[in-house]
């Protein structure tokens, strides 16, 4: 099978301001995701893991290298419009990423919008069924963002990104500012998503149990590389790289005892 | 009472001012605080864990107030002492280190003045003296080459680090008390072992009293001796670490564990969320407060009366909330 997203030796340098010095926050990174692959980036703050999934998507411009879409080299403003059609990015804070002044509903919409699909009241309709899929109620759609709570908002940026029936999603922390009962919510939507619909994931976290429950395969970015890539089995049973080793042992393991 | 309580909270609830139709936002808690050990509070955003914290210190935000119970801090009645009185308190009776050490600290003062600050406002140590007890301070508390990092700003440190110059603001004028309101939650993984181990550590070698307040059960699990679950401004569930964890009774800590992941989980075993959301903040339901997302409700009287507490055949600090003590 074909990848449908990589990137090709990567580099990303973002320029020093005044006394601060350049940094080099992608440092020749190569990485591919499959259709239906659930792929976990994980990394401490600084890292480049957000870089690199920004630049998956255009967000950021690649400094050298190149992103490559269905084994193409994406290069024009047009090439990066196809791509957004395959791929989606959902942000962490689910509160500064919904439009405050529309109802969920027309944020959802937006993009069925802009691209024409369908007639208005086949765009309605989608977003009633998409709103079901992730678990919220149709009627949601003519309420506007400040009355949800942080996780039913995740669900509503989940929904916004679905409508567009993407072959792959990029979630940047989107659990990391939920608690954990609403958290497990999220990550089990996920599963269903990427089981019954295919829909791929590249999830991107600093938190190894979510990563490790979620994701077939992982890897671990420090200072711009990639430093150890494998399945999940494998890189938490045997992890080869020093710096791997430091974060598995540094996951709080005071739960254990509970038998979980 | 026990020689090395050093807090003991009576009764306390906290409401909202002016709202008398709404329910208590924190209701009837009573712990208390041992010399040498930590308490673990856990709960979701809107549980009422920070209020608890902030109301030790009289800090509660506006239009927050406590409306019944006592706070007892060595001895003596603080509820409603002066804010005159409050002030010497603070940062020698108690101190408290909060989530983002990004904010907490003042961005225009070196971490010397930050620290010296600290140490004038409460202590009574001469200019010498404080430069001496600084970077003891910051070596307590495992900051790498205190001499030279005293003029630094905290813009030039990392996070981690931040937070230690946090945690050594809080601790320079050795409190009795240390509230560490989520000390760790912007921090990374790697970062934040350091920092539990610092918390932990502190609190065993200066004999203090820790109140950790977390969202993640793993991380308290870690650093806490005993722990209190909070749920919707309650305690559900009280008694020691290891109790709690390995026989959990209330049916909401029961779903806290199910539903965190760990390093053993896997998509073979499925984590199993909690259904629905915290009720909204005032609009706790009478009779007990989790019913409407309890997967065992049908077992119980649920929207009767109070809920009662139970105690653990096996272990009589371990405690919990419900309607029927045959859950399971």
């Amino acid at each position: 099978m074909k990848p449908i997203l990589e990137a090709s030796s990567v580099k990303k340098q973002f320029k020093g301001r005044g006394r601060s010095l350049d940094v080099m926050a992608l440092d020749g990174v190569d990485f591919l995701i499959h259709p239906g692959e659930v792929i976990g980036i994980v990394g401490e703050s600084g890292s480049g893991k957000s870089t690199l999934s920004r630049i998956l998507v255009g967000i950021e411009k690649a400094t050298e290298g190149k992103v490559l879409h269905n084994g193409e080299a994406v290069e024009s403003p047009d090439d990066w419009q196809k791509l957004r059609l395959d791929i989606q990015y959902i942000f962490q804070d689910p509160f500064l990423s919904l439009a405050p002044h529309m109802t969920v509903g027309q944020s959802i919409r937006d993009g069925l919008d802009i691209r024409g699909e369908g007639t208005p009241l086949e765009r309605d309709e989608r977003v009633s069924k998409i709103l079901e899929l992730v678990g919220l109620k149709a009627s949601d759609a003519n309420s506007y963002p400040a009355v949800f709570s942080g996780g039913q908002k995740q669900r509503i940026c989940l929904a916004r990104a679905l409508i567009l029936n993407p072959k792959v999603i990029i979630c940047d922390e989107i659990v990391s500012g939920l608690d954990v009962s609403v958290q497990a919510q999220i990550l089990n939507l996920l599963v269903e998503l990427n089981q019954k619909n295919g829909v791929g994931l590249i999830f991107v976290s600093h938190d190894l149990r979510v990563v490790k429950y979620l994701c077939q395969r992982i890897i671990v970015m420090h200072q711009g590389l990639i430093v150890e890539a494998n399945n999940t089995e494998e890189l938490f049973a045997n992890p080869k790289h020093e710096y791997t080793q430091h974060l598995l042992s540094s996951v709080p393991a005071g739960l254990s005892i509970a038998g979980v | 009472m026990n020689k090395n309580n050093l807090l003991s909270i009576k009764n306390l609830t906290i409401s909202l001012e002016g709202r008398p139709n709404t329910s208590p936002i924190v209701q009837d808690l009573n712990f208390e605080v041992n010399a040498g050990e930590v308490l673990g509070i856990v709960g979701e955003s809107g549980s009422g864990k920070s209020l608890t914290g902030l109301s030790i210190l009289n800090m509660l935000p506006k239009g927050v107030y406590i409306s019944a119970g006592q706070i007892l801090a060595d001895g003596k009645d603080i509820t409603k002492s002066e804010k005159k009185l409050l002030r010497t308190y603070r940062g020698t009776l108690f101190s408290i280190v909060f989530q983002d050490p990004g904010s907490a600290l003042n961005p225009s003062r070196t971490i010397g003045k930050l620290l010296s600050d600290v140490a004038r406002a409460h202590g009574n140590s001469s200019k010498g003296n404080i430069r001496e007890k600084s970077i003891e301070m910051l070596k307590d508390v495992g900051f790498p080459n205190p001499e030279e990092r005293l003029k630094s700003f905290p813009f030039q440190l990392s996070g981690g680090l931040r937070q230690r110059v946090a945690i050594a603001m809080a601790l320079i004028n050795r409190p009795k008390i240390l509230i560490a309101d989520e000390p760790t939650t912007s921090l990374d993984v790697s970062v934040q072992k350091g920092i539990l181990d610092l918390i932990r550590r502190r609190t065993i070698e200066d004999g203090i009293g820790c109140i950790f307040i977390s969202h993640d059960l793993g991380v308290i699990a870690e650093v806490a001796d005993r722990v209190m679950i909070m749920y919707s401004g309650q305690v559900v569930e009280e008694g020691p670490m290891a109790s709690v964890l390995t026989n959990p009774k209330h049916p909401y800590t029961r779903g806290l564990i199910a539903s965190a992941p760990s390093m053993k989980s896997s998509l073979a075993q499925p984590l199993r969320p909690i259904p629905g959301s915290l009720p909204p903040v005032g609009r706790t339901p009478s009779g007990c407060a989790f019913q409407d997302r309890c997967p065992e409700k049908a077992l119980g009287d649920c929207n009767a009366a109070n809920p009662t507490w139970f105690n653990d055949a096996n272990n009589q600090s371990h405690r919990w909330l419900c309607h029927s003590e045959a859950k399971k």
